[in-house]
């Protein structure tokens, strides 16, 4: 058969036959059928060429190195993920609860046996410290910088203020100190000179 | 569950894999840098919930959803592929490049194929970088994109000749003849 006697109809019939072919997977019959439509088919002759040049242009395009400092910002980003447990919670947040576990610590016998004498208040402090140390460890497991940082100015800062305030921890002056807790942790920038 | 020193090596290996998906998807250096990073941090922060012998097609995924996404958010199709695009190639296939002129003429066509390669719509798009950029099996694609086999191998022939039609509408570029060997026959994929 001449290029002139195949139809278009016939080369409709043989174009999953190429695609396998350029995939690499048309053998045994099928094939030798193909091979027998490409001796008297130009048209086919000029696709099965394009399209094997495409897929080998393409594969002879590069495998690119992905910059190392995509690494290192994914490593930034994810470590301040683990850190922010602070900032999550909320400069507030934080402070509360740690003048709620701050509050069974002081006072304890307040809540425990009302009636009992006030322990010294330097115990109270060192008590106290002990504490503060205690919740920044916890908190401080995300470890990084701004995790650090958020723990400082929001919590361990202004829960110092706040014991100069108590002074001799009287329950009287313990709702003022929560006031300062408070209005520090809301304003974090403030407390860091201070 | 996979230590984090664990996962740092398993994003560390993989994001050169990632980075060409996105490069090629996207058309360009920084927008596959962000695609990258948002794809990596988010394996770090799910990587507790993929297991070991999903963690290639997973990233797949996400890498083609982020790409997507950044297509959709930046509103606008990869056409802003140009000279900083074929430099990065350019410098990438430098050392396997045979000789400073053949470079030069292989460096236009190659600038052309990418970004006729990027213009493509989805999935031919993701399905050609895959299958004949990164050599994945046809099972491997099904898997990680999570199709079915038949459908794999219909868009990627359909990808194959709309590129095809593309370069020859294209003034600059047809295929590269001297490829036109069929030297990637491909033998090694599991094939169904
Ligand atoms: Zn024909």
């Amino acid at each position: 058969m001449t290029p002139h006697e195949t139809s278009v109809v016939d080369c409709d019939a043989y174009m999953d036959a190429i695609d396998q072919l350029i995939d690499g997977e048309l053998a045994g019959p099928a094939l030798e059928a193909l091979e027998n439509h490409l001796a008297s088919c130009p048209l086919c002759v000029a696709l099965v060429d394009r399209l094997f040049a495409i897929s080998n242009d393409l594969h002879a395009l590069p495998q690119l190195t992905c910059p190392d400092r995509v690494i290192e910002a994914v490593r930034t980003h994810h470590r301040s993920d683990r850190a922010p447990i602070a900032a999550r919670m909320g400069y507030a947040a934080i402070c509360l609860a740690a003048a709620a576990a701050l509050a069974l610590v002081l006072f304890p016998w307040q809540l425990t046996a009302p009636n009992q004498p006030e322990p010294s208040s330097s115990a109270q402090l060192a008590e106290a410290r002990q504490a503060i140390a205690k919740l920044s460890a916890t908190l401080a497991q995300s470890d990084t910088a701004v995790g650090q940082e958020t723990l400082r100015r929001g919590l361990v800062e202004p829960l110092g203020r706040a014991f100069s305030v108590v002074g001799k921890t009287k329950l009287g002056k313990w709702s003022a100190a929560m006031g300062v807790l408070i209005d520090a942790s809301s304003t974090p920038e403030q407390s860091k000179d201070s | 569950m996979a230590s984090s020193q664990a996962i740092d090596r398993q994003i560390d290996q993989q994001r050169h894999r990632v980075f060409t998906l996105a490069y090629y998807t996207l058309g360009s250096h920084q927008d596959a840098e962000d695609a990258t990073q948002e794809t990596l941090l988010r394996y770090w922060r799910n990587a507790s919930r993929v297991a070991p012998d999903r963690v290639e097609g997973w990233l797949v995924r996400t890498t083609t959803n982020v790409c997507l996404d950044l297509i959709r958010k930046r509103k606008r199709s990869p056409e802003t592929f140009g000279n900083e695009a074929s430099e990065a190639t350019l410098q990438a296939a430098a050392s396997s490049s045979p000789g400073p002129s053949d470079r030069a003429v292989s460096a236009e066509s190659r600038q052309q194929l990418e970004r006729k390669l990027a213009e493509l719509k989805e999935p031919f798009r993701s399905l050609l970088i895959l299958r004949e950029v990164q050599g994945m099996t046809y099972d491997q694609i099904a898997d990680a994109l999570e199709l079915p086999l038949t459908s794999v191998r219909v868009y990627l022939h359909r990808g194959r000749r709309l590129l095809a039609q593309q370069l020859e509408a294209s003034p600059h570029c047809s295929p590269t003849p001297e490829h036109h060997t069929p030297k990637k026959i491909s033998t090694g994929g599991v094939r169904r």
